[in-house]
């Protein structure tokens, strides 16, 4: 048997020699004589780990033991390893060390507070208040120091089924891009500590971070949409009063303002629209009805509704599909939205120039729809950003939503296909949504 | 004739205010960001800059008050957030209304 020479348990005699190693060995102390009879009992059984609770010399541990056999069939016994956890100096200070290494991979100490909460309400570690309002994630975690899924199924009935809680919050963090770092770091403490106990930690840190960064896209939802309903009703009610004033004295300002009601009309149609879409694809219960579709026409009624605004800005638009291109498998409304979406951005995002290009194009069983402009362009580092929710590139005109990409990615997604962006800054943006085509 | 600086991207809404203010007697330059703003700020030098809070580039309350820093001119915040917190917030950084 080793034991720790500095924290040498109660029920070993000292040797009385000056320590020269920090393991002392000694062999089949009487005090472990229980611990062996129960060990061996899961030998006669043949089991591969030998795992239980036990006191040795009134103090409980947490007896882990890897048992080895000589070949598969556990004929002879070869050896046995294994640890004993004295659970008192756990509770005491195995956790304490474990937040401090969880808070260093987390963030700063004062952005990220933890407890650990024992199975009696009790705080064990960490500074967190149990039961503290700011708690934005908990995680129950059995009080194991080895992998359960490795050992029976049944748990043996002298292992004691204690759950713990650990809470994290981060509600002092203003920012969420250490998650990189963390990753780094965590190999350590896995290394460090043991595997289980600061894998739940630090997801529970993980998870807290994400609780945190959800209500921050929440918050910019609210505020993204109370932004986007309100400003052209805002244009509406001014156009509204401006004519009930008398203030409009010509034809021409009359049709002007005329002009701006509909084209705000059909800003507000394209958020409900996309606000609908995105409930609608990310709610699993509602199904798309997906069908052969020809791209040509599906196109067509993409740009149906674009042919007026376009005409009005002296825009043009080319269109090409290629001869005998298949039919896409799709739900047509998705793929209309998509690609309404795609040349909204393409016109908004063109600055000074007056061209997109829409092109169909057919390649290893799938469609590529083509949207391209030769406008302002996105920057490299804002590529991955801009598909998500909400954002929208530096360069972006006011009038977008941040939904558009959003949308459109998931629709792809949703049909198995993808989407591309190419982008280069003051030469414009190609994207490029893949369908795959029906089955001829 | 007093000069109003209109600092919002929404195009539409820049389109009413501006005819508005003209056949007001005011002379108005509009900016779409920030950037422009700052420019606009310096060279056309205006009397009242009337403010949106939600810029591509900065937002407006970070505008307001790189704008409060530089001068006295009054600025009006506009805005589609009509919740109290956000005119608090616009009041704070030294806007004369909201």
């Amino acid at each position: 048997m080793f034991a720790r020479t500095e924290r040498l348990p109660a029920w070993i005699a000292p040797h009385g020699r000056a320590d020269v190693y920090p393991v002392e060995v000694r062999r089949d102390p009487p005090a472990i004589a229980a611990l062996r009879r129960r060990v061996e009992s899961d030998i006669a059984a043949r089991r591969r780990y030998s795992v239980f609770d036990t006191p040795i010399g009134g103090v409980h541990y947490q007896v882990v033991a890897l048992l080895a056999y000589e070949g598969i069939t556990r004929e002879r016994l070869d050896r046995v390893f294994g640890v004993a956890v004295n659970l008192e100096w756990a509770r005491d200070h195995y956790f304490n060390d474990i937040l401090q290494q969880v808070v260093q991979i987390a963030g700063s100490a004062e952005a990220m507070s933890f407890a650990v909460i024992d199975d009696r309400g009790r705080r064990v570690a960490g500074t967190l208040e149990p039961g503290a309002r700011q708690t934005v994630a908990t995680r129950e975690f059995p009080v194991l120091f080895f992998d359960p899924t490795l050992v029976a199924v049944d748990p043996p009935a002298d292992l004691a089924q204690r759950s713990w809680t650990v809470s994290a919050s981060a509600a002092g963090d203003p920012t969420f891009v250490l998650a990189a770092r963390g990753a780094r770091r965590s190999l350590l403490v896995v290394g460090a500590g043991v595997a289980l106990l600061a894998l739940s930690l630090i997801a529970t840190a993980r998870a807290a971070r994400l609780s945190a960064a959800v209500a921050s896209v929440r918050a910019d939802f609210v505020a993204t949409v109370t932004h986007e309903l309100k400003t052209p009703l805002s244009t509406i009610r001014a156009v509204g009063e401006t004519i009930v004033r008398g203030r409009v004295k010509t034809d021409q300002d009359l049709k002007k303002y005329a002009g701006l009601l509909v084209r705000e009309e059909r800003r507000l149609t394209r958020l409900v629209n996309n606000l609908l879409a995105y409930s609608r694809v990310t709610d699993v219960t509602e199904v798309y009805s997906f069908e052969a579709h020809d791209p040509g026409a599906l196109i067509t009624e993409a740009i149906q509704g674009f042919r007026r605004q376009l005409a009005d800005s002296g825009f043009s638009l080319d269109v090409s599909v290629a001869p005998d291109i298949p039919a896409v498998k799709a739900d047509r409304t998705a793929i209309v939205l998509a690609l309404d979406n795609l040349i909204d951005n393409a016109i908004r995002y063109s600055g000074d120039a007056t061209s997109v290009a829409i092109h169909a194009t057919a390649a290893n069983g799938e469609v590529r729809f083509e949207v391209i402009d030769r406008g302002v362009g996105i920057a490299d580092d804002e590529l991955p950003a801009v598909r998500r929710r909400f954002v929208r590139g530096r360069t972006a005109p006011g009038d977008g939503n941040g939904l558009g990409l959003a949308i459109v990615g998931r629709i792809a997604e949703d049909h198995q296909g993808a989407l591309h962006i190419s982008s280069e800054v003051g030469s414009g943006t190609t994207v490029t949504l893949c369908i795959p085509a029906a089955e001829a | 004739m007093p000069r109003i600086l209109i600092v919002e991207d929404d195009s539409s809404l820049v389109q009413i205010l501006r005819d508005n203010l003209l056949v007001d007697g005011f002379e108005v330059e509009w900016a779409a960001n920030a950037e422009k703003a700052l420019t606009l700020y310096r060279s056309f030098v205006p009397d009242l800059v009337l403010l949106d809070l939600m810029l591509p580039d900065l937002s407006g309350y970070e505008l307001g008050r790189v704008l409060r820093h530089g001068g006295k001119t009054p600025i009006i915040i506009l805005s589609a957030r009509g919740e109290k917190a956000d005119k608090l917030q616009g009041l704070r950084l030294g806007a004369d209304d909201s």
